[in-house]
């Protein structure tokens, strides 16, 4: 039979690859496998069986720790907010006495308070209260009040007789309330000379436009009931 | 053992704690793992419990494992990184200041994968920790040298040293 020769080179080729390198990259790859002993996995198992699961308590820390922080960052808003709230005012308020009224300088800004003084004054004598007389420093000028007449039928008394005098109890008597308001600032004033001032009613402004009538008759009044003969 | 072996199917089996599907990926990796720990630690009691606790961490862990394709290697770092632990206190790194092993750079003997398994058996726990990492396992010296806590100088001086003693202790095998 023929022979057929090989590449002339393919014994330097084969040469090479009895390099110690190139033949442990060749080994290294098929090393021989070893066992192990023949009762390891039940030894895995009853370990595996034993062993609790891994509970990741990093995660339950971390929240833990994210609601304290909500918890205490709503706490201090809530005390810086409280304390806002509750912080002292820079005016103190005393309610006592009356103290005598105080002619200042400023006599226009003293007349136009008077108008309303006035009316609230003439108020408060028809209230029977005890608050006491003006002095004569308020009363300087006031203007006259044009109100509308009302068509009015007259009264007729001639056939008119008593029939009861309804009088109401008289109340256990209270001491006077004070109601003059002394305001002392120890800080900002914006004027020191506005005279503040309430005599009688809570709104003294808008007495003037009150009426009285039927429908504003207090408790303390005196009904007299009238009958025809 | 047949990587084709290991599919998703059982990956994902194992994941859910199939005790049948975990003794299926242990019968098929114990060989490749065992070896790794036994040529570490030189051992075989030492090299039996550390696959032991291998194989436990490996199957509490699995679900942690975001590449499923690189099941092998990550078990094989496992493995390694607790034989390496195991005998970190034996190893021990001769210095090669002193010694001036007989340079055979005229190596001419063929040679097969038992003779040089058994020639990486006598070498030192330092040289042959180093010879496994980087040549047999393929790490690079920079992670062979931290998972050592060596310096990579040192690293790729003790693979040169191991590689003189196994040309040296394989020509000595041959001739036996």
């Amino acid at each position: 039979m023929k022979e057929y020769s090989p590449k002339s080179d393919l014994w330097r080729k084969i040469q090479q690859q009895k390099n110690f390198d190139s033949q442990l990259k060749t080994h290294t790859t098929n090393l021989p496998e070893r066992v192990p002993n023949k009762d390891i996995w039940s030894a895995i198992e009853s370990e595996l069986d034993h062993t609790t699961p891994v509970i990741p308590i990093w995660k339950y820390g971390l929240a833990a720790a994210s609601i304290v922080l909500v918890l205490l960052i709503s706490g201090v808003a809530y005390l810086q907010f409280a304390e806002k709230d509750s912080a002292p005012k820079l005016t103190t308020e005393v309610i006592g006495e009356s103290p005598d009224a105080i002619v200042t300088e400023q006599t226009p800004q003293i007349q136009k308070e008077a108008v309303e003084e006035e009316a609230v004054h003439s108020e408060v004598k028809r209230r029977t209260t005890n608050v006491p007389t003006q002095k004569d420093a308020f009363k300087t000028t006031h203007l006259p009040i044009l109100t509308p007449m009302l068509d009015l039928p007259d009264l007729n008394f001639e056939n008119l007789q008593v029939a009861e005098i309804i009088i109401p109890p008289l109340p256990e008597p209270i001491a006077p309330a004070t109601l003059h308001n002394v305001q002392i600032s120890w800080g900002l004033q914006e004027d020191k000379n506005k005279l503040r001032t309430t005599f009688g009613a809570s709104d003294p402004e808008n007495i003037t436009n009150q009426q009285i009538g039927r429908a504003d008759q207090t408790p303390r009044s005196i009904k007299i009931k009238l009958k025809r003969q | 053992m047949s990587v084709q072996k290991l599919d998703a199917d059982l990956l994902s089996r194992v994941i859910k704690n199939d005790r049948s599907a975990q003794f299926r990926l242990f019968e098929l990796t114990k060989g490749m793992l065992y070896s790794i720990c036994f040529r570490v630690l030189n051992d075989e009691d030492e090299a039996n419990d550390v696959l032991q606790d291998s194989y436990v961490e490996i199957f509490q862990k699995i679900r942690t494992l975001s590449h499923p394709e690189a099941l092998l290697s990550w078990m094989k770092t496992i493995t390694i990184r607790k034989a390496i632990n195991q005998n970190k206190k034996r190893i021990h790194f001769e210095s090669l200041d002193n010694i001036h092993p007989e340079t055979t750079d005229d190596f001419d003997a063929w040679f097969d994968a038992e003779v040089l398994d058994q020639a990486i058996q006598s070498l030192p726990d330092g040289a042959r920790a180093v010879f496994l990492l980087t040549t047999v396992e393929g790490y690079p010296h920079k992670d062979a040298s931290e998972l050592l806590g060596i310096s990579e100088s040192t690293s790729k001086s003790q693979l040169h040293y191991a590689k003189t003693l196994l040309k040296k202790r394989i020509t000595k095998l041959l001739q036996a």
